[in-house]
């Protein structure tokens, strides 16, 4: 299987940003943190009502985009898919060749649920909430989908484990055209169950901070088109990135816990590298999972500084602490985010990072403003409840800037 | 993806199946009575309700997934555990073998009843442990955690496709490298929540499947290229198979909620049609995979009478009630099929052994077809 000429042509993001990945990565380079008190539930009572949510302007402009759908997270997908379709230069319909969607997802249509929660007792109003496969009828109303319409739900690693499978889907000639991201809309049943686990942060997400509370939910879909490197040639047009490796595992430790040694992350990272045939220092930014928990960075901060042990510390930040976690959407978001700074040559920082918490520091945690320089590789690795871990290497587009 | 690979074992937990020799008389069958049962959703304002379903079916876990812990798990995740723990498998710690699943259903229940609570509890007193398992990976995250298999870990929902989708993943996942071997499954629970989209003309159904997939090299069942397109093409490729005796299959198991859609498959064709949700019901995404499991069950029921070796995999699938009894098989009214397959040499007469025909395999195909158009077919085959 050759991936090594699966290219990305296309991005397209609705985020906490807005609608659109130039605003997606406005947001990341003016280093806005994008969380805020939820407007869309009612969470007086709760002991954190914060949130990183799709701006309500975004919400309603998605009625120009893309057709109406009970479930938020469809239409994210449909817009971001819209977007990316067209940043490859490809036709929704008519097209030549054969286009597979592959979207990642942690609760899918089920929020739809959520907005019965109120007091007494709980109002069931439609049936979506209950069909996970709602959850591509918005993108099938705008693009016509003549291969696999696979739907994976992993848990948190669900957007890379798309790229995954939407990059061997293009390497083996399944599919032309692949269309890989994820999408997940605010759950308030994910606000309720992580209060419960006090798991939110009050403030803000500080990732591998030491003084790091929680983490916040955060909503968005992100797409990436993939293709074989020839054929966008062919088309005329170069590929804003490649996906170098993917790899997956798990930790069969814990449901909520990650494993101490961080077994399936190592696993990962390092099948990656030999995939890629690249050494640990050949990784300019690693795009960490960093969900600002107390059980999660630090066991992450170790396996990433053992499975890149190098010349040098592996080069790591989380935008979590800007978009909030957005589960099904986190990692295609990351990877979206990975492309552009391949692009323009910048590694985000850990904005909301305060005092890098010791225990971190085997890894060379980016400063809040950023570092501008040669980007060449983004590892960008997730995971989360269950144990699944899946880890993807993207490189530039150009090879020769390899 | 490698171009074909091997079933190795199977576990199953469906109502009134006990082992793929049942299966395959199931599916041949006339469709089973379902029992009524009440479902009720306490704390909202869903009445509860009567209907037939197959079910309940118990989770039967095997003592090698241990037993501490269990009563907190939900019945989806036990009834996955439990077909998963039965089948065949080295013990202990495994990196190598990867766990992929279907289901429409996981975690719903506990969605649900997270939302109840949120709705008649003050804040932050939902339970805790209802949350991580509200999610659509239960299943395959329990099997992973309890038979401690580090491989890849991968969910699948949405419709029938999904089940025959999770069998391709998985030998991607093998082609690869990621897994040398991968535990293949699909499950489907019954609650009130589920039932709130079930649909009319269907039996709801619960259970779970799995099997063992390692790469092709030995003889026995074996899983072809997957097929992911849309209906047209799909119908095509049948009627293409159909016409030439080269590629034309010995049966078609089909997971579809439209019946209509089964008949036109069926109709003209010189093969038998089964149908998964007419015999077994709705079981969502573990209905495509059920096609598979249904052909591989069909195969086996054949294979013993056409192949010309003892399969390799006869120890494993020999377990208690998992190859079929040849007596059986030959009985009367079990095999409506029988005319073709004892024309085309495979079937022997009642009480008769056949002789081992050395040119003909069975070839079954499975589909799985969607309302909204997509498919997903595998061709299984015993050689």
């Amino acid at each position: 299987m050759d991936r090594d000429g699966v290219a990305v042509s296309g991005v397209g993001a609705v985020s906490p940003a807005g609608l659109g990945v130039h605003a997606l990565w406005r947001a990341i380079e003016d280093r806005r943190v994008l969380t805020g008190p939820v407007t869309r539930y009612d969470l007086s009572g709760y002991p954190t009502r914060q949130a990183a949510e799709v701006p309500p302007g975004a919400v309603a402009a998605l009625d120009s985009l893309v057709p109406p759908h009970e479930s938020l997270a469809a239409r994210y997908l449909a817009a971001a898919t819209l977007e990316a379709l067209g940043d490859a230069g490809l036709p929704a319909h008519r097209r030549r060749g054969r286009l597979g969607l592959f979207v990642g997802t942690v609760m899918g249509t089920r929020p739809l649920l959520d907005r019965a929660i109120g007091r007494g007792p709980l109002g069931v109003a439609d049936r979506a909430w209950a069909r996970p496969d709602e959850l591509l009828a918005a993108v099938r109303q705008v693009v016509t989908v003549d291969g696999p319409a696979v739907l994976l739900a992993p848990g948190c690693s669900a957007g890379n484990e798309a790229i995954a499978a939407g990059a061997a889907a293009v390497a083996s000639g399944e599919v032309d055209v692949a269309v890989c991201g994820g999408a997940d809309e605010l759950s308030l049943e994910v606000f309720a169950f992580f209060t419960s686990m006090r798991a939110l942060a009050a403030d803000a997400i500080r990732p591998f901070d030491a003084g790091r509370r929680g983490t916040m939910p955060g909503e968005g879909a992100a797409v990436l088109v993939l293709e074989r490197a020839e054929r966008v040639a062919a088309r005329g047009r170069k590929p804003l990135a490649r996906v170098l490796a993917t790899a997956s595992a798990a930790d069969a430790h814990n449901l909520t816990q990650p494993h101490p040694d961080g077994a399936g992350l190592i696993a990962t990272i390092q099948t990656c590298l030999d995939r890629a045939r690249v050494e640990p220092d050949d990784v300019d930014w690693v795009c960490a999972h960093g969900t600002g928990t107390p059980a999660n960075d630090a066991v992450e901060a170790r396996a990433v500084a053992k499975a890149l042990g190098g010349r040098r510390r592996p080069v790591l930040s989380s935008v979590k602490g800007q978009l909030g976690h957005a589960e099904g959407a986190a990692a295609a978001l990351e990877a979206v985010i990975g492309v552009r700074a391949l692009a323009y040559d910048l590694v985000p920082g850990n904005v909301t990072l305060v005092e890098p918490d010791p225990e971190c520091a085997g890894v060379d945690l980016v400063e809040p403003a950023g570092r501008r320089g040669p980007v060449r590789r983004v590892l960008s690795q997730a995971y989360g409840f269950g144990g699944a871990v899946c880890t993807v290497l993207l490189g530039k587009g150009n090879p020769d800037a390899r | 993806m490698p171009a074909s690979v091997t079933v190795c074992g199977a576990g199953l937990r469906l109502s009134e199946v006990d082992d793929l020799a049942s299966l395959a008389r199931r599916l041949r069958s006339a469709p089973a009575p379902a029992e009524v049962r009440r479902f009720a959703a306490p704390d909202t304002v869903l009445a509860p309700v009567e209907r037939e379903v197959y079910g309940p079916v118990e989770p039967r876990v095997p003592a090698r997934a241990g037993t501490r812990g269990l009563r907190s798990l939900p019945h989806e995740s036990l009834l996955a555990l439990g077909a998963a723990a039965s089948t065949p498998g080295k013990q202990g710690p495994d990196d190598t073998t990867a766990v992929v699943w279907a289901s429409s259903t996981a975690g719903l229940p506990e969605y649900a009843t997270v939302c109840a609570e949120a709705s008649t509890l003050e804040p932050g007193f939902v339970a805790p442990a209802l949350g991580p398992a509200s999610a659509h990976n239960g299943p395959a995250a329990t099997v992973s955690i309890r038979l401690g298999l580090a491989g890849p870990n991968l969910t699948l929902t949405g419709g029938a496709t999904a089940g025959i989708s999770a069998i391709a993943e998985a030998m991607r996942l093998i082609a690869a490298g990621d897994a040398r071997a991968a535990l293949v499954g699909a499950s489907a629970t019954v609650t009130r929540w589920s039932l709130t989209a079930a649909q009319d003309h269907l039996t709801p159904a619960e259970g779970a499947a799995c099997l063992v997939l390692d790469p092709a090299g030995g003889s026995g069942i074996q899983l072809g290229e997957c097929h992911r397109t849309d209906l047209v093409r799909a119908t095509a490729r049948v009627i293409q198979a159909a016409a030439r005796p080269q590629t034309r299959p010995d049966g078609l198991v089909v997971s579809t909620s439209d019946f209509g859609l089964v008949d036109a498959l069926a109709s003209g064709q010189p093969f038998p049609v089964w149908h998964v949700e007419r015999a077994l019901g709705d079981l969502g995404a573990a209905g495509g995979f059920l096609a598979v499991v249904g052909a591989a069950a069909l195969c086996a029921a054949t294979g013993p009478l056409a192949a010309p070796r003892p399969l390799p995999d006869a120890g494993l699938l020999a377990g208690p009630g998992l190859l079929p009894d040849a007596g059986l098989l030959a009985g009367p009214g079990l095999l409506p099929d029988a005319g073709l397959l004892a024309g085309a040499g495979l079937l022997a007469a009642p009480g008769e052994r056949s002789e081992p025909n050395p040119i003909r395999p069975t070839k079954i195909l499975a589909l799985a077809v969607e309302p909204c158009g997509s498919t997903a077919s595998l061709e299984v085959s015993s050689s």
